[in-house]
């Protein structure tokens, strides 16, 4: 089982083609909790997720990324999945040619946890009928021909077979229906726990109503322009994201008085 | 013993030596005239045959030609054996085959192989379904300065169907080799063949290989060739669909790094109607390789309702790498169905990434990439045993990439 280890980012700034877009991100997500970051299109709640995962297309300028204590900026990809991150992506990639179960397989050897064939099947499909699937799923090539949500699924699925210590969940919601949102909210659900910090990004509410938050920030422009509890989410759903844009005109106009 | 260079023909001497019949030691003799005559063969600026005429001694070397025959299959009548005991025993038919599909006239290194083979005639009766697979195991000489011109000669009776599988190996370490490899194959009417090749020479040797079947009526070949090996590559696999209803599908895996070149030739010649015949080629390069893929279609004239189809994907795993594609359509018919698609990409960063947020290092990330491109052709491989030795020897391709 994953330890428990902090997800701890500061005064993060990162640029993508040398346009900025995080402009300085202080997040603390320690074990045992769940944080939802919110926001409008464009405030950089995705690029912060694939920064944290180590995208090669997104370059840190300032600030630090640590796990368990330790800057990971300089890890690769896999050596940052390896340290116990896991990304649940917004668009998974189809794989042609390679099933899942293999792509598990492989993933987990990577990890030091390859296990006999048996074990590892049988765990394959207690996870698999966690997520209310279909067994034949995991012989299919990876992503490819699936639904949205069939892909989203599949995130899961990997998360509950890697056993991350922190998993960052970027829009898994998009796209989905109300059932399929429900499967994998008590998927994600069932694998909350002491050791394990999950960090939401979501557009929308609606995710929360099944995968209640402990804490929740709204980002805006590449920062987080507000922190606070699930209230914030009732606020959101209500009001839009408009006050927040008030809020921070408010306190530059404050600031530059 | 001096040094020469290659396209000296087998010394009179040599082939004295072998202690075969007259009549094949007189085809022998031809043939290595006729190779002293002709000459180099003219390739396109993509592949240049000049390192094929590495210096390599006068004589063929004696290599390992290694068959076997399972015990059931002998008493179902069907012969496998090297040549030498083949023209002593099934003189009559060896006669008939030998240099019928790829005759020593077409050109020099075929007048080479021809004059210095070693090998074996595989022979299935009428009727006879052999139950397991053949196979046959070509292995380079030990030595310095080595030539060796393997040939398989293939007679599939009437409604017979049999399973070869060839294999091509030698030790990686060692002076530059020259190889010519011929496959003669001739299926009678509504016979089978699965011809399975893993080309895995060392990178030391030069090859060139060229395969041939010939199919009666609604006979059928698959050809399935796994192109691992070598540092110099110039293989064509032929299928002549002259009789009504026959069916050739040709199944082509390649890998090249390093320094590999490869030039592939993958040919469908439609004689009969109604004939069917599919070329699948799949590629990976990586290091500084280069590989050409020529998939030919050349459908005559009364090859009424026939259908030729080709598809070659390459897939690119560095960027210091160059496949060409080239597709060809002969037709000399109105009703008829061609086509051809190629296409080359390279290993997209987005999938990489994916498969690297699991856990997995880059080179495990290639790894699936690769074996998930091959995999749709490798799915589609008859013997299991033929589909793990690919994988396996592309993983263990990948493991020898720097990087």
């Amino acid at each position: 089982m994953a330890q428990g280890v902090a997800l701890e980012i500061d005064e993060l700034e990162a640029s993508v083609e040398d346009k900025a877009i995080l402009r300085g991100v202080t997040l603390r997500v320690l074990p045992g909790q769940v944080h939802a970051l919110m926001g409008p299109n464009g405030s950089g709640k995705s690029t912060l997720a694939n920064t944290v995962a180590g995208h090669p297309r997104y370059a840190v300028t300032a600030g630090d990324i640590r796990l368990g204590g330790r800057s990971i900026l300089e890890d690769s990809p896999d050596e940052r999945a390896r340290a116990g991150l896991f990304l649940a992506f917004q668009y998974p990639v189809e794989v042609p040619g390679v099933t899942v179960a293999n792509f598990l397989h492989s993933a987990l050897k990577a990890r030091g946890r390859e296990m006999p064939f048996m074990e590892f099947r049988r765990k394959m499909l207690e996870k698999v009928q966690l997520l209310e699937w279909d067994e034949a799923m995991v012989r299919r090539y990876l992503n490819e021909g699936f639904s949205g949500g069939e892909k989203k699924r599949n995130e899961i699925l990997q998360m509950a077979m890697l056993d991350p210590a922190v998993a960052i969940l970027d829009e898994t919601d998009s796209g989905l229906d109300i059932d399929s949102i429900k499967i994998v909210s008590n998927g994600v659900n069932a694998l909350r726990g002491p050791d394990l910090g999950v960090l939401i990004i979501t557009h929308y509410e609606r995710i929360l109503r099944y995968i209640q938050p402990d804490f929740v920030h709204v980002m805006y422009e590449g920062r987080i322009a507000h922190s606070g509890g699930p209230e914030i989410v009732e606020q959101i759903e209500r009001n839009g994201y408009d006050w927040i844009r008030e809020e921070v005109q408010s306190a530059a106009a404050g600031g530059n008085a | 013993m001096g040094q020469q260079a290659l396209g000296t023909a087998p010394t009179a001497a040599w082939i004295e030596g072998l202690g075969e019949p007259e009549w094949l030691r007189d085809a022998r003799r031809q043939a290595a005239r006729m190779e002293e005559r002709l000459d180099w063969p003219h390739w396109d600026r993509r592949t240049s045959l000049e390192e094929l005429r590495a210096v390599v001694d006068a004589s063929p070397g004696t290599g390992g030609v290694h068959l076997e025959l399972p015990e059931a299959l002998r008493d179902q009548g069907i012969v496998l054996l090297p040549l030498s005991l083949a023209a002593a025993q099934h003189g009559e038919l060896f006669r008939r085959l030998l240099g019928r599909q790829i005759p020593a006239e077409a050109g020099k290194l075929e007048a080479l192989n021809l004059a210095a083979m070693q090998g074996c005639l595989l022979v299935v009766p009428d009727g006879v379904v052999a139950e397991s697979p053949i196979e046959i195991v070509y292995r380079l000489p030990e030595g310095s300065g080595v030539q060796f011109h393997p040939r398989t000669m293939i007679s599939v009776g009437r409604t017979a169907e049999v399973s070869v599988v060839q294999r091509t190996e030698g030790a990686a370490h060692g002076d530059v080799a020259v190889v010519t490899e011929v496959v003669e194959a001739e299926v009678a009417d509504g016979g089978i063949l699965h011809f399975s090749e893993v080309q895995n020479w060392p990178t030391r040797v030069r090859a060139w290989a060229s395969r041939q079947a010939e199919l009666g009526r609604d006979a059928r070949v698959q050809w399935t060739i796994g192109e691992l090996g070598s540092g110099l590559m110039r293989g064509s696999t032929t299928t002549i669909l002259r009789g009504i209803g026959s069916e050739a599908l040709s199944l082509v895996v390649f890998f090249a790094s390093g320094q590999q070149h490869m030039d592939l030739t993958t040919q469908l010649v439609h004689i009969g109607s109604r004939t069917n015949g599919q070329m699948l080629a799949r590629g990976v390069l990586a290091g500084s390789a280069r590989t050409v893929y020529r998939g030919t279609s050349d459908i005559k004239r009364g090859a009424k309702d026939s259908n030729s189809q080709q598809k070659e994907q390459t897939l690119h795993l560095t960027a210091g790498v160059r496949s060409d594609a080239i597709p060809a359509l002969y037709i000399d018919e109105n009703e008829l169905q061609a086509g051809h698609a190629a296409t080359t990409g390279k290993v997209d960063p987005e999938h990489l990434f994916y498969l690297r947020s699991r856990g997995l290092p880059l080179r495990e990330a290639e790894r699936l990439i690769v074996q998930g491109f091959f995999a749709p052709l490798v799915e589609r491989i008859p013997l299991e045993g033929v589909r793990r030795e690919i994988t396996s020897l592309v993983d263990r391709k990948i493991d020898g990439e720097e990087g």
